[in-house]
C-alpha cells in the first residue's frame, strides 16, 4: 500500500566506520560528535527536513547504545524504530527485509553514511519530490537512493540537493568539524548562540582573565579557569574543565575531558586520555583517566592548617547538627530508614585500606528528607574528620559502588564526609565527580574548601 | 498454592543495600508463568509511581523476563528426586530501584557461567546471560538450604 | 502457546502464537518433531506475546538444522518484546529476519 508518505531507511553495517570505531571504541560511531552533536542527529535532521515521517535503522551489529540514545524518536518529533540484517545481504535482500517499512510510500535509503550536508534553508521535500527513483547522491562516504517514486513527471531538483563530504579518516573528521563550525548557520547546531561564530552551552564557567577567540563552541558544563586561551577554532564539548593558564585552539576536546594546567592543545583532537594528531593520525594514550597533572601533596604545614581548619568545621557542624540529629536518629530507627553501609577504601588497593562507614537514607516521609536536607547522614562521619581519619570535603567514594571502576592509583587523597563533586550539578558518573574532585583538589585551599562545603551543603541535587 | 505476606525488614547483621527494605512481598510460587506475570507488574506500578522517566512497559518486561529465566533455572536444577519444586519470589522496593529475588531449596550454583558462543547455535546457556544483561546488580546468597538470586534494576542514578 | 501452519509460495509458515517459555516449548519441540518439516520455513512470530530463553534456544535449534540441511529458515515480524531477547543474545546475527511474511516467502 503507498499512501505517499515518506520514511528513511538509515543501513549500517559494522565494518563501513570501522576507522572511527577503532578511535572512539566507547561508543558507536553514529553517537561520536560533529560540533557537539552526534552524527545519527545530523541524518534524522536531514530525514526530517525532506519530509520523512518514520526512521528505521537497520544494523547488521549491535547498536544498543545507539537504540538507548536515539529510542522512538519522540524527542524530534519523528518515529524511530530498529531491525537486523546480516553482514551478508545485499541492497535487494535488505529491502526484502524491510519491505513492510519500504512499501508506506516513498523511501529514501542512506547507506555507509555517516554525515549529510545540508542547508536547513533549502526545502528538501521539494528536492525529494522532484528525484526519480534512483541513486540520488553517491560517493565514496555514502548514497542515498530513493525508491517508491513512481512519479512519471519527475523533473530534477528546484534547488541544490545534500551533498556527501569525504568522511573516511580522521584527518577528513577535523577538517569536516572546522567547515561545519564555519558553516554553522547551515545546520541546527546545539548551543545558545547570541552572535555568529560563538556557541555557548548550558553552566559555562569562565574564569576572570580567561580569553575566548571566535570561532568556538562550548558544550554543557563546562569550566575554564584564569589565563587559558580557548580558541580560535576550539570545539569544546561537554564536562569539561580546562585548568589554569593552557590553551586551545584548532582543537576538538569530546566530552568528558580533562585538561591540566599549562597545557597547549593546537591542532588536536582529545578524548578522554586519548591525544590524537588528526593529520598523521596517531594517537598518545595517557596513564591517567584525564590529560591532566598529577596531584603534588602540599607543604607539610599548610596541609596541619588545612586539617585544622576541617576539624575546627567539623565541630562546628557537629554542634549546629547536635539537636536535629538527637532528634532523627531514633525517628529514622525507629521507621527503618537508617542503614549503615562499610566499605574499604581506596577500593582495589591493597595495603593502607581505611574502613568507613557511610549512611543511607532514604528520602521518604518528612523525617527522611528532612534528615537528607540536614546532611544528618553524615553526622557519624564527622567524628572521624576530627580524629583527621577523613577530610571534611575531597573525594567522596561513591555509596553505591563497591567495586570502583576508576583506577585507584589517581585518587591517592584521604576520603571525605562530603565530595567537591556535590557542590556541582552535573556529574553523572564517578569519572565525573572525580574530574571535578581531582581539579579542586589540585586549586582548593582551606578557605575555599568551607565555601565549597557551604555550597555542597545546600546543593538541590545533594538534598 | 499462592499466598502473600507482607514481611517486615530483617535485621541480618551485615551492612547489605537489603536492610533499606521497610516491607517486602513474597509469593511461593510453582508456576513460573504467573511469577513472571508477577514480576511485570510489579515493575510497571513501581516503575510509574516512581514517575519513570524511561519505557515502563520495557522496565516491566525487564522484571517479567529476569524472573522467567531465574525460576526456569531453578526448575531445571532442581533435585531430580522433587517433582514438584516450589520457589518464593519477592520484591523489594528502594526509592530507585526494584529488586527481584527467586529463591529454591537447590544446590548452590554459579552465578557466573560462561557466555555461550553464538556462532555455535547454542540451544541453552542463555538463561543467566539476560539476566545479566537485563539488570544492573546481581547476587547469589546461601541462606541455609536455600539459594536466594537477587536482580535489582534502577530507574534512575542511585 | 498456538501453532498455526500453512503455506505461501510453496514455503511452510508457521504462526507461533502467545508464550514461548520452559512451560510451553515441548509443546513446539514435540510439534517439530513429530511431522515432516523438511524445506524451507517461514517462523511469523507477530502473536508471540512472551519468548525466554527456552522458546529461543528452540528456534536456534531449529536454525542449525536447517543450516545444515541447507535449507532457509526465516524469521517474520518480530515484535519489541521478543526483539530484544534476540538482541541481548545475539541470537538475531543467525536469523534471517523480515517485516513482511510475504517478502520473506519471496512474493
Amino acid at each position: 500500500m503507498n499512501t505517499g508518505s515518506v520514511q528513511t531507511l538509515i543501513v549500517l553495517r559494522e565494518e563501513e566506520h570501522a576507522w572511527l570505531q577503532d578511535l572512539f571504541r566507547s561508543r558507536h560511531p553514529m553517537l561520536v560528535t560533529l560540533c557537539n552533536k552526534p552524527f545519527i542527529e545530523y541524518l534524522i535532521d536531514f530525514a526530517i527536513l525532506s519530509g520523512s515521517e518514520a526512521l528505521r535503522i537497520a544494523s547488521d551489529s549491535p547498536i544498543t547504545d545507539l537504540e538507548n540514545y536515539c529510542r522512538n524518536g519522540s524527542r524530534w518529533g519523528i518515529t524511530i524504530d530498529y531491525a537486523h540484517i546480516l553482514p551478508e545481504d545485499d541492497q535487494e535482500r535488505l529491502l526484502e527485509k524491510n519491505r513492510q517499512f519500504c512499501s508506506r510510500g516513498k523511501t529514501m535509503l542512506i547507506e555507509k553514511t555517516l554525515f549529510v550536508a545540508y542547508d536547513k534553508k533549502n526545502d528538501y521535500r521539494l528536492w525529494l519530490r522532484a528525484c526519480p527513483e534512483g541513486v540520488a547522491v553517491s560517493g565514496t562516504s555514502g548514497s542515498i537512493t530513493i525508491l517508491g517514486n513512481k512519479q512519471e513527471n519527475a523533473i530534477p531538483g528546484p534547488g541544490p540537493g545534500p551533498s556527501l563530504p569525504m568522511l573516511l579518516t580522521i584527518g577528513e573528521y577535523y577538517r569536516l568539524a572546522d567547515d561545519t563550525l564555519k558553516n554553522a548557520d547551515r545546520y541546527i547546531l546545539p548551543g545558545y548562540s547570541s552572535e555568529p561564530d560563538c556557541f555557548l552551552g548550558r553552566n559555562v564557567v569562565i574564569q576572570k582573565g580567561a580569553e575566548i577567540r571566535k570561532p568556538v563552541m562550548i558544550g554543557n558544563n563546562v569550566q575554564i579557569s584564569a589565563g587559558s586561551i580557548i580558541g580560535p577554532g576550539a570545539i569544546i564539548g561537554s564536562n569539561i574543565i580546562i585548568d589554569r593558564e593552557s590553551v586551545v585552539s584548532g582543537s576538538i576536546l569530546m566530552d568528558n575531558t580533562f585538561i591540566g594546567e599549562q597545557l597547549e592543545v593546537k591542532g588536536r583532537i582529545a578524548d578522554g586520555s586519548l591525544l590524537i594528531d588528526p593529520e598523521s593520525g596517531a594517537t598518545l594514550q595517557m596513564e591517567d583517566p584525564h590529560l591532566m597533572s598529577v596531584i603534588q601533596p602540599g607543604a607539610s604545614t599548610k596541609q596541619i592548617i588545612r586539617r585544622l581548619i576541617h576539624a575546627l568545621a567539623a565541630l562546628a557542624l557537629l554542634i549546629v547538627l547536635a539537636l536535629p540529629f538527637l532528634v532523627l536518629r531514633p525517628l529514622l530507627g525507629l521507621r527503618r530508614n537508617w542503614h549503615t553501609k562499610k566499605r574499604l577504601f581506596p577500593p582495589g588497593a591493597t595495603a593502607k585500606k581505611l574502613t568507613i562507614e557511610q549512611v543511607v537514607i532514604r528520602p521518604e516521609g518528612a523525617d527522611g528528607r528532612l534528615a537528607i536536607a540536614l546532611s544528618i547522614d553524615r553526622y557519624p562521619s564527622l567524628f572521624q574528620v576530627l580524629g583527621g581519619k577523613l577530610r571534611l570535603i575531597g573525594h567522596r567514594p561513591a555509596v553505591s559502588s563497591d567495586t570502583s571502576t576508576i583506577s585507584s592509583g589517581c585518587i591517592a587523597m584521604n576520603p571525605a564526609v562530603f565530595g567537591y563533586a556535590e557542590t556541582e550539578e552535573w556529574p553523572e558518573n564517578e569519572r565525573d565527580e572525580l574530574m571535578v574532585d581531582h581539579y579542586h583538589l589540585l586549586h582548593s585551599g582551606s578557605l575555599n574548601d568551607i565555601g565549597l562545603l557551604l555550597k555542597a551543603l545546600l546543593n538541590k541535587k545533594h538534598m | 498454592m499462592m499466598t502473600f505476606r507482607q514481611l517486615p525488614a530483617t535485621n541480618t547483621g551485615d551492612h547489605s543495600m537489603t536492610q533499606i527494605l521497610s516491607a517486602t512481598l513474597k509469593a511461593e510460587l510453582k508456576n513460573s508463568r504467573i511469577a513472571a506475570n508477577i514480576a511485570r507488574s510489579t515493575a510497571e506500578v513501581f516503575a510509574e509511581e516512581r514517575h519513570f522517566s524511561g519505557n515502563v512497559q520495557e522496565f516491566g518486561h525487564t522484571f517479567e523476563l529476569a524472573v522467567s529465566e531465574a525460576f526456569t533455572n531453578s526448575v531445571n536444577y532442581r533435585d531430580p528426586s522433587i517433582k514438584d519444586i516450589t520457589v518464593t519470589i519477592g520484591f523489594e522496593e528502594e526509592s530507585n530501584a526494584l529488586t527481584a529475588s527467586v529463591t529454591d531449596m537447590n544446590a548452590p550454583f554459579n552465578i557466573h557461567p560462561p557466555e555461550p558462543e553464538i556462532t555455535e547455535y547454542p540451544e541453552g546457556g542463555f538463561g543467566l546471560l539476560i539476566i545479566w544483561k537485563l539488570m544492573d546488580e546481581v547476587s547469589c546468597s546461601r541462606e541455609g538450604q536455600r539459594n536466594a538470586l537477587s536482580m535489582k534494576k534502577f530507574i534512575s542514578r542511585p | 502457546m498456538n501453532i498455526a501452519e500453512s503455506t505461501i509460495n510453496g514455503i511452510k509458515v508457521l504462526s507461533l502464537e502467545g508464550v514461548l517459555n520452559a512451560a510451553s516449548s515441548p509443546k513446539f519441540k514435540a510439534y517439530l518433531e513429530t511431522a515432516d518439516h523438511s524445506g524451507p520455513m517461514i517462523i511469523n512470530l507477530e502473536q508471540v506475546e512472551f519468548i525466554d530463553s527456552s522458546g529461543l534456544g528452540l528456534l536456534v535449534r531449529l536454525a542449525r538444522q536447517k543450516k545444515s540441511a541447507n535449507e532457509a529458515l526465516k524469521l517474520a515480524k518480530m515484535n519489541d518484546r521478543v526483539k530484544r531477547v534476540f538482541e541481548i543474545t545475539q541470537a538475531h546475527s543467525l536469523f534471517d529476519i523480515y517485516d513482511d511474511i510475504q517478502a520473506a516467502a519471496g512474493n
